[in-house]
């Protein structure tokens, strides 16, 4: 009897085999399965190696059904028939359509996707958009964005793949609002914050209310009004910056506002709404600050700005290209 | 089974997974006699948890989402129990298994290749680590049951399947390095 009673301070698992000796045991409660995903979400290291070993594992009780015959046994092939049979229909098209996933790809969008409740938005490149969702929340999306939309009994879900939104968030305490983009997640009650996804690198503004921002790398972390905090696509949080709201909104309304900022992030925040990409000739260009508030959609006024203000001049550089230099005086 | 980490699957995949993942998880919780809304906030707190790893390849992620999956169930089921004074399962034995994939018809050579290393991998353990390790994995004996079984502590058939484990992942990690013929996932 009092070999098996577990000790209270026992020591956690520090490898990805302890951990799933441990999760198998009877003494395994709550609070090691807290300590479990604190250790997988500790490193991709981590969760690859325990992957690994989970696979392991679940392929060791295949042996099974070959019960010690010899390797080539044909209990083995005759596997696959037997074990489908058991399974209800929806399910065996469901793994169906995940093995076409694996090795030709495309077929699973008929087979699974109805199963699930979900809208997606999508804008094109100089296009915005306002979506007001069932519960009242309304998204704006920005140029070039794509986001899924899933509510469910006790989460609304938002997945932004690409591109940029804003949400004003309708209070429901019992059913949290989450953004996910990249390996992070913003959580959030009653409240307006953006989400902007950048060449992997994730930035959350907050305008009004409180946000919870998690990630692997960086854990979660709670962001005070009109503050922004970067993510890069390992999780690792920058230190959070103060952000000024008109700025920070001007986007919702076709607005760009920049405040002495690098000609090379105006370039890119511009070439996000237009097929016709503008380049610099030289790097250092880049580095020149600019201020002014322009319309998204009229790169034609943003070209005179920078000629009559900076000396830029812009020359088309081949299809959908315009290079700008520094006038030759 | 090696997993490539410099496969980075694109936002797409990953939603595509979760996708597909959701309503095959549903089933594979009400299975364990939870109802439809509990099976539901399981797969719902477990797919958003995933998000964490969704740079890993779609083969890993499958295996971490059972297993955080599988432990909310266990916890869930050991909060009611503990509430009902009483244990309709036994909370522990049946919640192990992941649903396997069954390979196409193409793959079977190779899945009866992998099996073959897995088997000659396990003949190779000391006695009683193989010995713990079968019991449990084969025989689905839970530790108490091979705790008894064995005279053992519950503690040491924790180590014995850890050490099982760790030397089967050693040996066949040796064996895909040496072998000509075996060749990870593409």
């Amino acid at each position: 009897m009092n070999a098996s009673t577990p000790s209270p301070h026992r020591s956690r698992p520090s490898s990805a085999e302890d951990w799933l000796a441990r999760l198998l045991s009877p003494d395994c409660n709550a609070s090691d399965h807290t300590a479990f995903e604190d250790w997988l979400a500790e490193s991709p290291g981590n969760a690859l190696a325990y992957a690994e070993v989970e696979s392991l594992h679940q392929l060791a009780g295949a042996l099974r059904s070959g019960a010690g015959s010899s390797a080539a046994g044909p209990a083995l092939t005759k596997r696959p028939t037997a074990a489908r049979r058991k399974h209800a229909w929806p399910r065996s098209l469901a793994w169906a359509a995940a093995l076409v996933l694996g090795i030709g790809g495309g077929l699973w969008l008929i087979a699974d996707f109805r199963q699930v409740p979900f809208s997606q938005y999508a804008t094109a490149v100089g296009e915005q958009r306002h979506v007001t969702l069932p519960d009242g929340s309304r998204l704006v999306l920005d140029t070039d964005t794509l986001v899924r939309v899933t509510y469910e009994r006790s989460w609304r879900r938002i997945a932004l793949s690409r591109g940029r939104l804003q949400a004003d968030v309708a209070h429901d305490a019992s059913r949290p609002f989450v953004v996910t983009s990249g390996v992070g997640s913003v959580r959030a009650l009653g409240t307006v914050f953006q989400v902007e996804r950048q060449s992997g690198n994730t930035i959350v503004r907050l305008l009004q209310g409180r946000v919870v921002v998690d990630t692997p790398a960086g854990r979660t972390r709670e962001l005070y009004p009109l503050q922004q905090l970067a993510y890069d696509p390992a999780g690792k949080l920058e230190s959070p910056k103060s952000i000024d709201s008109e700025a920070a909104e001007s986007w919702t309304r076709g607005r760009l506002v920049f405040n002495n900022e690098r000609l090379a992030d105006l370039v890119s925040e511009f070439n996000r709404y237009s097929r016709d990409q503008l380049v610099l000739s030289e790097a250092t260009l880049g580095d020149i600050r600019v201020s002014g508030a322009f319309n998204a959609d009229d790169q034609a006024g943003l070209l005179a700005a920078l000629r009559q203000g900076w000396g830029l001049q812009a020359k088309p550089a081949g299809k959908n290209r315009i290079e700008l230099s520094a006038s030759k005086q | 089974m090696i997993f490539i980490p410099g496969r980075v699957p694109s936002d797409q995949a990953f939603e595509q997974f979760l996708g597909e993942q959701h309503p095959i998880l549903v089933s594979y919780l009400r299975k364990y006699g939870i109802s439809h809304d509990d099976a539901e906030d399981i797969a719902q707190e477990s797919l958003l948890k995933l998000t964490r790893y969704c740079d890993l390849p779609p083969d890993a992620l499958k295996p971490l989402l059972y297993r955080i999956s599988i432990n909310a169930l266990r916890d869930l089921r050991r909060r009611s129990s503990v509430a009902h004074r009483k244990s309709i399962f036994d909370p522990i034995a049946d919640a192990h298994d992941i649903p396997d994939e069954l390979p196409q018809p193409e793959q079977w050579t190779a899945h009866r290749q992998e099996l073959a290393r897995v088997r000659a991998a396990v003949d190779q353990l000391p006695a009683r680590c193989r010995e713990v390790y079968l019991l449990n994995r084969i025989d689905g004996m839970s530790y108490s049951q091979i705790a008894q079984h064995c005279g053992i502590s519950v503690k040491a058939v924790e180590k014995h399947v850890g050490k099982a484990l760790s030397s089967l992942r050693t040996l066949l990690s040796v064996q895909a390095e040496s072998s000509d013929t075996y060749s990870p996932k593409p």
